[in-house]
């Protein structure tokens, strides 16, 4: 029998905002985060910029360095990269450059562990995919995992974009796995 | 109640080289669950092709890049851009099972391509064999179902695919 998925949290982002902050986390059970046309105001084709997420610590962003993530960039255009942050203040989701096109888009599936747990650190599954503008319509996915090593009760999520991209469309939804 | 809705379950029956779930993907969600279990192939590969709302492949505008993880020699990248399948010939379904999960994001969609994502399991011929897999669909067809088929002329011996669809409350 499949894991029941109760929604906790979502918004849906119609025009451009610098951050989506969904909270809910109240227990120890194991979360999912669902990303699903997440879009930048980037008009710089190739530019490279990311979306990140950052936990949430009653209901604001956790900004320390304590952020760690490894994993496998995918790419359709070329050699496969490596993913290796350490003592980051945010979590690089898909690594992607995203760009100009209409559906230069990213997506994921993130699973959330112990976040709620303030003894344990808060750990990340990575899968994403998204399309690059770099050169036509590439396509990257990172594949991996994070972790945030602190034992902070974590209630929620932030999800941004770097170097001061706004979030122009996207749907974040965040559900419990009981 | 869940938000993870089970739409449809479906075993294939053996001895055939090509395998499709038709009518899966609809406008009532955007993400799908696809859950891949027990297949079991005379041959190492299969791939996967989207299929439109009569059926057929869509065998144009596919891009993708798997990354083989395996337990006897070196990882390998295998990717495409504009092929036939999603996964040419990347996915492995030995003799002793292939088992996976997939998400499907927009495929009912005309105006956003079609997104996967997905990971699975496998263990044949004394190894173990898992690919981690991304693709796209960009021709901005509907895809409404989902073909397995085997390469060099190969037969799956069992397989099941169950999807759900996984629904967001506004």
């Amino acid at each position: 029998m499949a894991a029941k998925l109760i929604q906790v949290a979502t918004e849906t982002v119609t025009s451009a905002v610098s951050s989506v902050i969904l909270t809910g986390i109240d227990s120890d059970d194991v979360y999912m985060l669902a990303i699903t046309n997440m879009d930048s105001s980037n008009t710089t084709a190739g530019s490279y910029h990311y979306p990140y997420i950052r936990f949430t610590e009653s209901g604001t962003p956790n900004t320390t360095t304590n952020y760690h993530a490894t994993g496998k960039l995918l790419y359709s255009g070329g050699t496969f990269l490596n993913i290796v942050n350490t003592s980051n203040d945010d979590i690089q989701l898909n690594l992607v450059h995203v760009g100009t096109g209409t559906n230069q888009t990213v997506q994921g599936i993130y699973y959330i562990y112990n976040a709620y747990n303030s003894s344990e650190f808060t750990f990340c599954t990575i899968e994403g995919v998204g399309i690059s503008s770099s050169t036509a319509d590439k396509l990257y996915g990172g594949q991996g995992g994070a972790v945030l090593i602190q034992t902070t009760q974590v209630d929620g999520v932030e999800l941004s974009w770097s170097s001061s991209q706004t979030i122009t469309s996207g749907t974040f939804t965040l559900y419990k796995v009981i | 109640m869940s938000n993870l809705r089970l739409i449809n379950e479906t075993e294939l029956t053996s001895g055939v080289s090509s395998f499709s779930v038709t009518d899966i993907f609809t406008e009532d969600f955007d993400i799908y669950k696809v859950v891949l279990s027990d297949w079991v192939s005379s041959n190492g590969y299969w791939y996967l092709r989207p299929l439109n709302s009569s059926g057929s492949a869509i065998t144009s505008g596919n891009d993708f890049a798997t990354l083989l993880v395996q337990s006897h020699t070196t990882f390998v990248e295998y990717r495409g851009t504009n092929t036939a399948s999603l996964w040419a010939t990347s996915n492995i379904c030995y003799s002793n099972g292939n088992n996976g999960v997939y998400y499907f994001i927009n495929p009912y969609s005309t105006s956003s391509y079609t997104f996967v994502l997905g990971q699975d399991a496998g263990f044949g011929f004394g190894n173990n064999l898992n690919t981690k897999n991304i693709g796209v669909q960009k021709t901005l067809t509907r895809v409404t179902g989902i073909q397995i088929t085997q390469q060099s002329g190969g037969t799956f011996t069992s397989g099941k695919v169950k999807t759900y669809g996984l629904r967001v409350d506004s």
